[in-house]
């Protein structure tokens, strides 16, 4: 591990201050408060962080073993019954398709009980007082779940036709938003602003304005934690039913190739489809591409030249720009702008005509992604080296094809799992599909301390899963309107 | 591997193709391509000239060279299939060393051309004699046929070049990436022993990427070739369907699930349950599941049994340790379980629900909580199967289609109690619970609800004078 100590940012080096046990609970509650910048957070020596992983790791899991069920009984399974070293933590993330690990069927016949039952299995919350069975769609339990307790809870994007359903608050929502101005900090040696806030920045957003997949409630609580509603654009105005995204993935995988039938009946699907025709028929009336030219229109006569907050899919900042570029929009808002992106976009490395496109439109002279996933809270930023910081409130762990824990040394290239120490109304232990090469010790161009993923992701081979990323959200929505308008032929 | 167009091996490498951890090279088939098709029927009649006593000789000759310890490109085939095939070292070799040479043995293709066919009809023309009186003859002749097999065994290979021989085929064999070469292995120790034969003539055997448009139009056309028999996954039926057209026909092998039914004896904790247990490890267990024929899944009938659950995760506890007991030549744990399968088990186990028995890399038994087969069921593999209690079989009847190849059924009255049902539902092969692994393959019988010998024939008419008034 780097143990220099050398931050670059000028000798400032944010150590922790104070009592280690109250940086502990401010590394898992409040990463903001520990750390005023990105640049202080990593100048810190990682064998500090690692310090303070352990220790908040250590109250997490006291805490929560005896509340959560399935914890509690992953623990008893490996036999864990307190936190002793960081490799404890290796064995208590949760597999990857444990989100989704109840039954298809369970919402499909309306018993949104037991899929309640369910839930309660990850969260110290008390579910005993939602009305489960007054809902007969996913959007109700939805509305039902957030009436009786402070879960809100997120899911993925449905390709699978099951979606992965993660159990976070009120709380660790306003929590990881209060971190999301790290990833767009400078740090090291890096030029650029050291300290972002996005007050008063008019929010932009080339989807839906709010719903339950991962990438809506992130921009949903974005704007309720920083942004002033009445300054916010997106693409459609309303809310992006849950359901519907399910019956399109449905829709998808029974009817598979191009040729539709007339007649869906032979396909059994959810009886959900007949019912919410004319919904989906709503959808099919104007194509994405079609409102997407309206929308470059109407953002850029509503914030032109200002500094804005764009949060986007990269293949919808894509198809965007091509729509500005034909209307001869260029250079819209702001230098000073901020672009969250991801799914797609491959940050200074990219070198396509796309992302020259994408900065051109938007008048701003770099884009950045980060890295990161529904199941764990934070953006990973990506330096000016290229490579992807791990925050610190995120515990990593590679493991090799065999499953076996990779040492923490070196660079290793094997499957990504992590500890999210910022989950407290759950356990934040996750083994991802993704298969990253992370160097532990070796130190960064950038001048970041701490653990760093090479840029390039890839699934881990043969896992049918359905991760969430922002791409697959809209694609999927344009899929769904394909797939419609194809059939209303 | 080499390339075998008839009757000349091409063995100038200059295509690698990249497995998943393994590479192998081929000849460009493009190279070969204009030697491949016949341009017409006409060009079978050496094949006609052989008596079918000349051809069962032939290929029992043949079947004794394919012992892997005395024929060196069935070694290499055996090798390759080492890293290409999913059935365990164990296993294959078995296959290549004691199996194989049973599909060219005299006596099962004299019983496969009887029963499927009629020798007569291969023979010469049949008389026969319709309601007007008149007498007209029938025979079966060969056709031109491309196969694209499957690789789950090696079997698939030599079944074809069999069933190919027997009705006077011309044969373009396709191989596929998990067994790319036991075809063209026997395709060239027939050339190593009778190059000129008619038999080695018509036949040829090269590997390319599954959906190659640049060689798969100019082989599957219908100048050349009068039937398509696909094996296989949806991807490789589908392909092979956009070349099926006027003159083309398609025998479809499609893809296949399999499936047992067994009646509450299964859970009586004693002398039936014991022998369910054997049966249905039988079925799961030999060839590792590779075979379509083998279940996924298995419905324990729990009418009138209580504690239902428990007795059946007994029977989930003893089905896992027989699994254990098959014979490591036909059966034998794997190294790595696929990884989506490996991450469901994980999840299951953690959850709870599905309950499992076993699951490691030795295979496993997952029993259902809710009457229903759990959402991973198609994924089973490598010895695992769902056991699912249910109160009757209604629901699971309802629910079959012309997907379900094998029903493993069990007690035997249980069987003849179903088998109409089933057959009307769409399922083709009704067996006794532990039957449906043969490992001697079962030549003589209609496969997939489907004649294939009959339907690799061009079936001919000779007609005399019209019958008028």
């Amino acid at each position: 591990m780097d143990e220099s100590g050398e931050g670059g940012n000028g000798g400032v080096a944010a150590s922790p201050r104070g009592d280690p046990r109250d940086d502990a609970c401010l590394l898992g509650d409040d990463p903001r408060a520990l750390f005023p910048s990105a640049g202080e957070m990593f100048s810190v020596p990682y064998s500090e962080i690692v310090s303070l992983q352990l220790e908040t790791m250590r109250r997490r899991f006291e805490t929560l073993a005896p509340k959560v069920t399935m914890l509690g009984r992953l623990a008893d399974q490996v036999g864990i019954d307190q936190i002793k070293t960081l490799g404890d933590g290796a064995a208590l993330l949760y597999p990857s398709g444990i989100y989704k690990s109840y039954r298809l069927s369970w919402f499909e016949g309306g018993d949104f009980q037991s899929l309640t039952d369910w839930l309660a299995q990850f969260t110290t919350h008390d579910l005993s007082a939602v009305r489960a069975k007054r809902a007969n769609s996913l959007d109700q339990w939805f509305s039902e779940l957030e009436l009786a307790t402070p879960l809100r809870v997120c899911h993925s994007s449905a390709t699978s036709g099951k979606l992965s359903f993660v159990p976070r608050s009120e709380a660790e929502w306003r929590r990881r938003a209060a971190t999301i101005p790290f990833a767009d900090e400078a740090a090291g040696v890096e030029d650029g602003s050291r300290h972002v806030s996005y007050s008063g920045l008019p929010i932009i957003s080339p989807f839906y304005r709010s719903g339950h997949s991962a990438f809506l409630m992130s921009l949903d609580w974005n704007i309720e934690v920083f942004g002033d509603a009445s300054a916010v654009e997106t693409l459609y105005p309303g809310h992006l039913s849950s359901d519907l995204l399910v019956l399109a993935a449905q829709l998808r995988n029974a009817v598979g190739g191009d040729e539709l039938p007339k007649n869906p009946t032979p396909f059994g699907l959810s009886p959900g489809l007949t019912e919410r025709w004319s919904e989906l028929r709503e959808l099919v009336s104007k194509p994405t591409q079609d409102r997407l030219a309206e929308f470059v229109e109407t953002i850029s006569q509503r914030f032109g030249g200002e500094a804005v907050w764009v949060i986007g899919p990269w293949p919808t900042l894509v198809d965007a720009a091509a729509m500005a570029e034909r209307a001869g929009l260029l250079s819209c808002f702001g230098e000073d702008s901020i672009i969250h992106t991801g799914g797609g976009a491959k940050g200074r490395d990219l070198r396509s005509d796309d992302y020259a496109k994408v900065t051109q439109w938007l008048g701003v002279r770099e884009i950045r992604d980060a890295y990161g996933m529904s199941e764990l809270m934070g953006a990973n930023a990506t330096c000016m080296a290229g490579k992807y910081h791990l925050n610190p409130w995120t515990v990593p762990y590679l493991f090799g094809d065999d499953g076996t824990l990779l040492e923490r040394r070196g660079t290793q290239k094997g499957r990504f799992g992590a500890v999210d120490l910022m989950a407290s109304s759950y356990w934040g232990g996750y083994e991802s599909t993704d298969s990253v090469t992370m160097t532990w010790d070796l130190p960064c161009a950038c001048g970041r301390n701490g653990p760093y993923l090479e840029h390039a992701i890839e699934r881990v081979a043969d896992i049918v899963d359905d991760k969430v990323s922002c791409a697959a959200t809209p694609a999927l929505h344009d899929d769904l309107v394909k797939v419609l308008a194809q059939w209303e032929k | 591997m080499p390339f075998v167009v008839r009757g000349r091996i091409y063995d100038d490498a200059t295509i690698e193709h990249d497995g998943s951890g393994f590479r192998f090279v081929t000849p460009d088939p493009l190279e070969v391509q204009s030697e491949l098709g016949l341009d017409s029927t006409t060009g079978m009649a050496d094949l006609h000239s052989l008596s079918l006593g000349d051809i069962v000789e032939f290929l029992a000759e043949l079947g004794k060279r394919l012992n892997p310890d005395e024929n060196g490109l069935m070694r290499q085939a055996f090798e390759l299939s080492v890293f290409t095939s999913n059935l365990p070292e164990r296993v294959l070799r078995t296959i290549y060393s004691e199996q194989l040479d049973f599909f060219f043995r005299p006596e099962v293709l004299i019983e496969a051309v009887e029963r499927r066919i009629g020798a007569a009809f291969l023979e010469g023309w049949v008389d026969e004699q319709g309601p007007d009186g008149r007498t007209v003859r029938v025979r079966a002749y060969g056709a031109r046929t491309a196969h694209v097999i499957a690789g789950n065994t090696p079997g698939v290979a030599a079944i074809t070049i069999v069933r190919n021989a027997l009705t006077r085929g011309d044969a373009i064999i396709k191989t596929p990436r998990n067994d790319p070469m036991t075809a063209a292995a026997i395709a060239a120790t027939m050339v190593e022993f009778a190059p000129d034969h008619p038999l080695t003539r018509h036949v040829s055997v090269l590997y390319w990427r599954g959906g190659d448009q640049s060689i798969e139009p100019r082989v599957f056309s219908s100048a050349t070739i009068d039937k398509i028999v696909a094996w296989g996954g949806a991807d490789a039926i589908n392909n092979a369907g956009r070349y099926v057209g006027p003159g083309v026909e398609l025998i479809a092998l499609d893809p296949k699930r399999s499936m047992s039914l067994i009646g509450p004896v299964a859970l009586d904790g004693g002398p039936g349950q014991a022998e369910v247990a054997e049966r249905l490890a039988r079925d799961v267990g030999l060839f590792n599941q590779e075979g379509c024929v083998s279940p996924r899944v298995a419905y324990v009938c729990t009418e009138g049994v209580s504690d239902a659950q428990a007795r059946v995760r007994a029977l989930a506890s003893d089905v896992y340790r027989a699994l254990g007991r098959l014979p490591s030549s036909y059966s034998a744990p794997v190294e790595r379980l696929p990884q989506a399968l490996a991450e469901e088990l994980k999840v299951a186990k953690l959850v709870g629900d599905p309950w499992v028995a076993g699951g490691g890399t030795a295979g496993g038994v997952v029993v259902s909580s809710d009457g229903e087969a759990v959402e991973f069921a198609d994924q089973m593999a490598c010895r695992y199967v769902n056991l699912v209690p249910v109160e009757d079989f209604d629901g699971v009847i309802g629910d079959i289609t012309s997907t379900v190849q094998t029903v493993g059924v069990w007690p035997e009255s249980l069987r003849i109690e179903l088998r109409h049902r089933l057959s009307l539902a769409g399922a083709q092969r009704i067996v006794n619970l532990g039957g449906a692994t043969n490992p001697y393959g079962n030549q003589s019988l209609p496969q997939d609800g489907i004649e294939v010998l009959r339907r690799m024939c061009r079936w001919i008419v000779d007609e005399g004078e019209p019958a008028f008034e």
